[in-house]
This record gives structure tokens, C-alpha cells and sequence, in this order.
């Protein structure tokens, strides 16, 4: 079972529950006494906890099952949460910090995917363009022009090679790709 | 040695000091030394393993919220997490986990995960381990 909904910051959170088997052997072999504390902390519903004190052999329902999961997993602040299908599969984590929900389907926030990358690619060049400016010391030190004016383009080719993503309007996951496919190089 | 076939109660498994009493499968579980709840967690796709564990939250990046079914009684309790090395073993894979300071409850623990070598791509675990020790009477 997975429940998905958005957080007061706009975070997509993905719930994945326990199966019911696991929780209903975990229920099976509590002392009544600590299931009873976690009724009072509104964490069990009562009238499970009852059904587990009465029947010989306890069996937890599915609707039992998603009664519990609901209590212990989704806060009552959570905006919009709704179960998904077990079988739906979700986006490639690539961008996991741009996912979006949309009813019961979770997609990209397209804006943020594209910061995501820009991020990624700042702190790829970072130490290449660290060394370039100690390869530019080194240069000056000893006069070299060339040397100096052929770091000084290595540089200008790392700086810019945001340009094409920073002027995208992204339409999909892809073209941010195909905007950054020399991102690999680094 | 035990001089009869006792059996340990709850209150005998969490002193731990009882010598004339045997514990059973559903006792044992309270001893101080028993682990309480751990879990194997994929992700994305799935809730590989667990006991005690209701479920795992998925907030973002390298950010996971475990719960547990039944609660410690109190925050006083260990957890460790260890992330998962990648299919390749190398360092590249080099994750590490921390427990959460403020997402630690009784019945929560947030799970931040990180790649000590600063991979630009996903950089997360594909797997991570859990496990935690305490009292929950």
C-alpha cells in the first residue's frame, strides 16, 4: 500500500506501508497494556484493539490494515493525501526533488528539475574551474600569455555551459537532458 | 539452573535478571537486548523487510521517515541506519546515513543519507538498513 501528498512546504511525500501481515503479527503478540497506551495516543484504533482482546484467533482486515496505516502515517496537516495504485510506478528518482503530485499520478515540477540540474552542473565544474585559477597563477608567475589566455577560454566554455539550460523553457525531463548532454563530461 | 519450567513474564524479559525462568517467542521480544523494530528499506519500489514497522516515508532526496507499529515508551531509545553499498562496491558508493535530531519521537525516526564523495547525479542509496533497541513498556 502507498499513499502519496504533499507537505506544507510542497514536498511530495511517497508513504510505502508495511504489508498487512507484518503489522497484524506485530499486533498479535503486544501486551494488551501497550496496545491500549497506543490507543490513548491515538496511534491504534480502539475498536482493532477490541476485536484483537475478543477473537480467539485475531485476523486484521484489509480495512482494518488501512485504518492503521492512515493513523500512524499520514499527518493531519498532509495536503491532499490519496492511496496509489501498487503497481503504478513512480518517476525516476533523478529528479526525485522535483516530483509533483496530480491526483493520484506524481510528475515533475519542470522549474525546479531545471534548477536541480543547473545545481548539479555548478557543483560539477566547481573544482575544474578551482584548478583553472591555479593554472592561471601558475601562468602569470611566469609570464606565459598563451598559457594565461588558453585558461581564460577553458574557463569562458565552463561558464557557460549553463546558457542553454538557463534560456530553456522546459516542456519535459528530456529536454533538460538533451539541454545539459555535455554535463557528462565532467 | 532452573529448578522448574517457568515461564518469564513481560516484567521478567525487561529486568532480565530472572535465572529460574525460560522465555518463549512471544516473550523474548521485551528483553533489553532484543532488537524492537528494523527494517530493510528499498527507495523507491518497495518495503523490503521489516518487524515492527508500519511504514517509511519517502520525503525527498537522501530523506526517509521510518515508523514503528508499536511505540517505545520513551525518546531514550538507539537506532542505528547503514546505508547499502551499490551493485559495483566501489567508493563511488561511499553513502553514509545520519538519525535525525529533531524527527526522533517515539514512534518516528528520519533517516538522512549522503555520498561522501559528492556524486552529481542521483547520489542517493538504493538501500538502507535500520534498526533500533530500547524499552517499549
Amino acid at each position: 500500500m502507498r499513499i502519496i501528498y504533499e507537505d506544507v512546504v510542497g514536498t511530495l511525500i511517497v508513504v510505502h506501508a508495511s504489508s498487512l501481515g507484518n503489522i497484524e503479527n506485530t499486533l498479535a503478540i503486544t501486551d494488551y497494556a501497550i496496545l491500549d497506551r497506543e490507543v490513548n495516543n491515538n496511534r491504534l484504533p480502539k475498536y482493532v484493539v477490541d476485536k484483537i482482546k475478543t477473537e480467539s484467533e485475531f485476523k486484521l482486515s484489509v480495512e482494518d490494515y488501512k485504518s492503521i496505516i492512515w493513523l500512524q502515517l499520514i499527518p493531519s496537516n498532509a495536503i491532499n493525501p490519496v492511496e496509489i495504485d501498487d503497481n503504478y510506478v513512480l518517476p525516476d528518482r533523478e529528479f526525485r526533488g522535483a516530483w509533483k503530485q496530480n491526483g493520484t499520478i506524481v510528475e515533475h515540477d519542470l522549474i525546479k528539475a531545471k534548477n536541480i540540474q543547473l545545481e548539479r552542473i555548478r557543483a560539477a565544474r566547481e573544482p575544474k574551474l578551482a584548478k583553472l585559477d591555479r593554472d592561471y597563477m601558475r601562468a602569470d608567475e611566469i609570464g606565459d600569455i598563451a598559457s594565461k589566455q588558453a585558461v581564460a577560454t577553458e574557463k569562458q566554455a565552463l561558464r557557460d555551459i549553463t546558457e542553454k539550460l538557463k534560456a530553456l523553457t522546459p516542456s519535459s525531463i528530456e529536454e533538460i537532458k538533451a539541454a545539459t548532454a555535455s554535463f557528462e563530461e565532467f | 539452573m532452573p529448578s522448574a519450567l517457568n515461564s518469564a513474564t513481560r516484567a521478567n524479559q525487561e529486568a532480565g535478571t530472572t535465572s529460574d525462568a525460560f522465555t518463549s517467542p512471544l516473550r523474548q521480544q521485551f528483553h533489553p537486548s532484543s532488537t524492537k523494530a528494523w527494517v530493510y528499506y528499498d527507495n523507491n519500489t518497495a518495503f523490503s523487510a521489516s518487524y515492527n514497522v508500519s511504514g517509511n516515508a519517502d520525503n525527498g532526496p537522501n530523506n526517509h521517515t521510518i515508523t514503528w507499529t508499536i511505540a517505545f515508551s520513551s525518546a531514550s531509545y538507539a537506532a542505528i541506519a547503514c546505508p547499502k553499498a551499490d551493485a559495483s562496491d566501489t567508493a563511488i558508493s561511499a553513502y553514509s546515513a545520519q538519525i535525525s535530531d529533531s524527527v526522533f519521537t517515539t514512534s518516528t525516526c528520519q533517516i538522512f543519507t549522503t555520498n561522501s564523495n559528492g556524486n552529481t547525479s542521483v547520489s542517493e542509496p538504493n538501500q538502507t538498513f535500520v534498526a533500533a533497541w530500547g524499552a517499549q513498556a
